[in-house]
């Protein structure tokens, strides 16, 4: 399992660095390659600097939140699979990402193993071609 | 005994007489202090008087000295009412005390006959007029009935030749019928003088007092806080108070009389006339924006009632309106701030949260047995206190109305089985057994599954929470009846053997941060707002909750759901067309509303 995460790259977007590097530090025990960003426009550099496979997007950030980096991310790659993070996020939020394309919705109160079905599932439909 | 115990209030219950009804509590008190001091006095008197004499106030025949506000009201008043002096007698009662004081102040004439005529034989009182006449009295003569034939031609003829006939039958002497007719001419003048007087005078007085009271409710009118307008059934403004001109900018002399939806030309003007306009009950209350005279916008609560006359018939209409810009905007501020707070400590929470989980699952080292048990006690609290933050995040979504369901046709076993499937592990090991039973053949219900799992969670988790070791938990699944042609709901039950609710318990269990039994429930806490949001969320699906439950024995919780029919699929199209339900449910409030008003 380890062994099969180890190509899979995670870039997480969130300005609360504790979340992020504690979720990040779970997903490389758990064999992933992880790298975080602190920030929507730390982001997008690092996206173009190496495109991940997954991107865990934070919502609520400040200067630039979730939905426009969203909306930045899907101007160059349309296709890429965005995993939004939330911690209690608004409807219409939902809604307006959902519009753009995401592979799914991670609450941040939710247990790690989720976080890894996440995964797993978007890799899965990455390679069906859904 | 000091006389003043008994004039001032003598005198301070003439005066309130005439500003307030006999039953008045101040008329009422200040009546009883002077009857007390009265009895006092009649301990060691047999009857006392009052008098003037020579605009002096006389109390027993001795002259009141000391004349204060109190004591030259008084007179005044005795002089109005031609009153020379009034006798109290031992066991005058509270009555005809009232009755005095108020004949005294309305100048009623003929106050002797006016006392004995309503029975006040405890109070003598003496006017000038009365010794004046006495001074002239003309005896009766003694023979009179000796023959009075003559009597019956006295109908129909004037006061003079009554008197003329009279004198002629009495005195033989031309000249002396001459001279006591002249007599009697002049007392009757100065006499009918009197009384022409006397009755302007109770006129006047009784003008002052209207004018007084008008007086009275207009200033009370102009100084109320809140705006007041009053119109008349043609929609007229008859009046408006202050605070209703500084909330429209506008000053009554502009708009006295004038149509309360001309000139003034403003939206919320047009929706006060509608009031008018539209069949209306007796009053209403409703909320209204306008553009204030400062060009903010205000939001005013507007109470409205008709004024209707004697024959039912509506002659005006009268609104109050109370600026509750502030209290709105108080309430927003508590909203976003709650909102702000929560979020707030959501975030650090998680993080700590899921950095335990770490710990715990051992991703980042071995630790040893007590380590993972305090980590244990770590998590726990954690979760407990994301729980409680989730669900002041809930109340306020349903609060602000902003919480929204999507409904659909469900098979309700499947969130049925998910929470039994969640829950089991907690329950075991509390040795408590979970088991739903759901008949087969069920009809699909309408409602959002994420929401009844949410329902359910809640109600199971309770109920295992406060059923004991080898208790029972049991998810009931009751088919809907039928009734008529109208389909019933479905019903769900939980049922626990758990320690029961106290009968007081049950009307509140449902209210926010209420939790039964909760003193001596410390072993079992949780955030006391579960039960609250669970019934908003049965409401939101058109259903019903409520508990049967008995001390010591157990618990059951009833909800319903509504089953899905052909026109729940009419409102699920009109749900999509319109974005979400959320939107539904307003344009249908907002129908409602135009229907109700009448357009």
């Amino acid at each position: 399992m380890r062994d099969s995460n180890m190509s899979v790259k995670i870039l997480l977007i969130d300005d609360e660095t504790d979340y992020s590097e504690t979720v990040g530090f779970w997903l490389m025990a758990n064999g992933y390659q992880v790298r975080t960003a602190s920030s929507g426009i730390d982001g997008l550099k690092a996206i173009e600097d190496d495109v991940p496979d997954i991107v865990f997007l934070d919502f609520m950030m400040p200067c630039m939140n979730g939905i426009e980096v969203l909306r930045e991310i899907r101007r160059k790659h349309p296709d890429l699979s965005i995993i939004m993070v939330t911690a209690y996020a608004a409807e219409e939020k939902m809604k307006e990402a959902e519009k753009m394309g995401i592979s799914g919705i991670f609450s941040k109160g939710a247990e790690l193993s989720e976080a890894a079905k996440l995964i797993s599932e978007t890799l899965r439909n990455m390679k069906s071609g859904v | 005994m000091n006389p003043d115990n008994i004039i001032r209030p003598l005198g301070k219950l003439m005066g309130l007489m005439g500003l307030y009804s006999p039953g008045h509590p101040v008329v009422v008190r200040t009546l009883s202090e002077l009857i007390d001091n009265t009895n006092r006095y009649f301990s060691s008197n047999p009857e006392l008087s009052i008098g003037i004499i020579e605009h002096k106030l006389v109390f027993e025949e001795m002259q009141v000295e000391d004349c204060g506000l109190i004591e030259s009201e008084m007179i005044n008043i005795f002089e109005k009412a031609g009153i020379a002096s009034v006798t109290l007698i031992n066991g005058v009662t509270k009555e005809e005390m009232s009755f005095l004081c108020s004949a005294i102040v309305s100048c009623k004439h003929d106050m002797e006959k006016l006392l004995s005529d309503n029975g006040a034989v405890h109070i003598r009182v003496n006017t000038e007029r009365y010794t004046k006449i006495k001074d002239g009295e003309i005896t009766a003569s003694e023979k009179s009935g000796e023959d009075i034939t003559w009597v019956d031609g006295l109908d129909g003829t004037s006061l003079d030749s009554m008197i003329r006939k009279v004198i002629g039958k009495a005195v033989k002497s031309p000249e002396d019928r001459k001279r006591i007719f002249a007599i009697i001419h002049e007392q009757l003048k100065a006499e009918m003088d009197d009384n022409v007087k006397a009755a302007t005078m109770s006129l006047a007085l009784e003008k002052k007092q209207i004018t007084y009271d008008k007086e009275r409710t207009e200033m009370v009118l102009s100084h109320v806080a809140d705006g007041l307008i009053m119109v008349d059934e043609n929609g007229k403004i008859l009046m408006m108070n202050d605070a209703a001109e500084s909330i429209f900018g506008k000053r009554l002399l502009e708009k006295a009389g004038r149509p309360i939806t001309e000139g003034l030309g403003e939206e919320h003007m047009v929706a006060l006339s509608k009031d008018l306009s539209s069949v209306m009950k007796d009053g209403m209350e409703k909320e209204i924006e306008v553009d204030g005279a400062d060009e903010t916008r205000h939001v005013l609560k507007s109470s409205t009632a008709l004024v209707h006359n004697k024959a039912g018939k509506v002659v005006g209409m009268i609104s109050v309106l109370s600026d509750i810009t502030k209290q709105r905007e108080l309430d927003r501020l508590k909203k976003d701030f709650v909102s702000h707070v929560t979020h707030e400590l959501r975030t650090p929470l998680v993080a700590v949260k899921q950095a335990v989980t770490i710990v715990l699952d051992k991703t980042a080292g071995t630790i040893n047995k007590q380590q993972e048990q305090m980590l244990e006690v770590v998590k726990r609290n954690i979760e407990r206190l994301s729980k409680f933050i989730n669900d002041i995040l809930d109340v306020q979504k349903i609060e602000a109305g902003k919480f929204t369901i999507d409904r659909e046709a469900i098979a309700i076993k499947e969130p049925v089985n998910d929470v039994v499937q969640s829950l089991t592990p907690w329950a075991n090991s509390k040795e408590i057994a979970l088991y739903a039973s759901v008949p087969e053949d069920l009809p699909d219900a309408y409602a959002d599954a994420d929401r009844v799992i949410q329902i359910l969670t809640n109600l199971v988790g309770n109920a295992v929470k406060f059923t004991p070791k080898g208790g029972k938990v049991i998810i009931n699944v009751i088919p809907p009846g039928l009734k008529g042609e109208i389909s019933q709901p479905l019903k769900l039950s939980v049922i626990d053997t758990g320690r029961g609710i106290a009968k007081d318990d049950i009307d509140r269990i449902f209210e926010k941060f209420e939790q039964a039994g909760g003193r001596d429930a410390t072993d079992v806490r949780g955030s006391g707002l579960g039960l609250s949001i669970v019934k908003s969320l049965v409401e939101m699906h058109g259903g019903k909750i409520w508990v049967e439950s008995q001390p010591g024995a157990g618990s059951k919780f009833t909800f319903t759901l509504p089953v899905y029919m052909e026109e729940c699929r009419e409102v699920e199209k009109a749900e999509v067309k319109n974005g979400s339900s959320q939107d539904k449910k307003g344009l249908l409030n907002r129908l409602r509303l135009v229907r109700n008003e009448g357009f």
